[in-house]
């Protein structure tokens, strides 16, 4: 199981951590940003950053489970946006996630363009696999 | 620790940073994106590079330590700006920083806004330990 650590004298929000560790003999999964597509590649939600959001959700938990991986194992996450306004609805959705579980180490970015003129949202994580849970490749 | 810097002749080379680190290590640490925030949330000297820059290392700093790291063990920094007239500055920063230290693998990045207003530089960093 990851580690995650806050520290005293850093203001701690309850919506991440400040560290996320990856214990020894971990290995770590750094899965591609992930966006608000369908299987085809289309994007959903066209416009409403809610629906993209709980696609890019569905996506992330998506790659996790297919490595055997829950939303416990993620220690950091990396959002990118195209516009300041959507941070109220990105910090909620992620508190639904890690409803669960304490939240990873985080990093807010705002760009100013996406993979796709249509995609209002990316998020990047990294999570740890124990050693006995080993790889499912299929 | 078995640590060092890959810095390949021809390569243009800087002594803020490293073209590559290569580490052997028990633990990895992954510090979130740290803003220039007093303890309140609210953000430290809006606008003030400088003074940012200071206290988000120094927030680094702290974090590293609660962890069980110091800033030696730091392989890879990502900082993050709003304006490019601010890249100099963050780079002569971290210069300063790694002084005599093997500095981190860096990537910094032009952004256009970052989560708070008056934040004009939040840096991320990846540090390795051995126990």
């Amino acid at each position: 199981m990851p580690e995650l650590r806050n520290a005293t004298g850093v203001y701690t929000p309850p919506v991440f951590s400040h560290a996320g560790i990856a214990p020894a003999g971990s290995t770590v999964a750094f899965l591609t940003g992930q966006v608000a597509w369908d299987e085809a590649g289309k994007v959903v939600g066209s416009g409403d950053i809610q629906l993209q959001l709980d696609q890019t959700w569905r996506n992330i938990r998506g790659v996790l489970s297919s490595m055997g991986l829950a939303m416990s194992d993620v220690i950091k996450l990396v959002t990118y946006t195209t516009d300041p306004r959507f941070k109220n609805e990105i910090t909620a959705a992620k508190m639904v996630q890690f409803s669960d579980s304490p939240p990873p180490a985080s990093t807010f970015l705002v760009v100013s363009g996406l993979a796709d003129p249509e995609l209002l949202v990316e998020i990047e994580v990294i999570a740890v696999m124990s050693a006995n849970q080993g790889i499912h490749q299929s | 620790m078995t640590k060092f810097a890959i810095n390949p002749p021809g390569m243009s080379a800087h002594p803020s940073l490293s073209h590559a680190i290569v580490v052997q290590s028990k633990r990895t640490i992954y510090v979130a994106g740290q803003l220039p925030q007093n303890q309140d949330g609210s953000i430290f000297a809006p606008f003030d590079i400088d003074a940012q820059i200071e206290k988000v290392w120094a927030q680094i700093d702290l974090i590293l330590e609660t962890a069980g790291a110091t800033r030696d063990d730091i392989a890879r920094v990502t900082a993050y700006t709003t304006d490019q007239a601010y890249c100099r500055r963050i780079v002569e920063a971290r210069e300063k920083r790694f002084a005599g230290a093997i500095p981190p693998s860096s990537v910094l990045i032009v952004v256009a806004a970052l989560a708070q207003q008056g934040a004009v530089v939040e840096i991320d960093a990846v540090a390795e330990i051995e126990s």
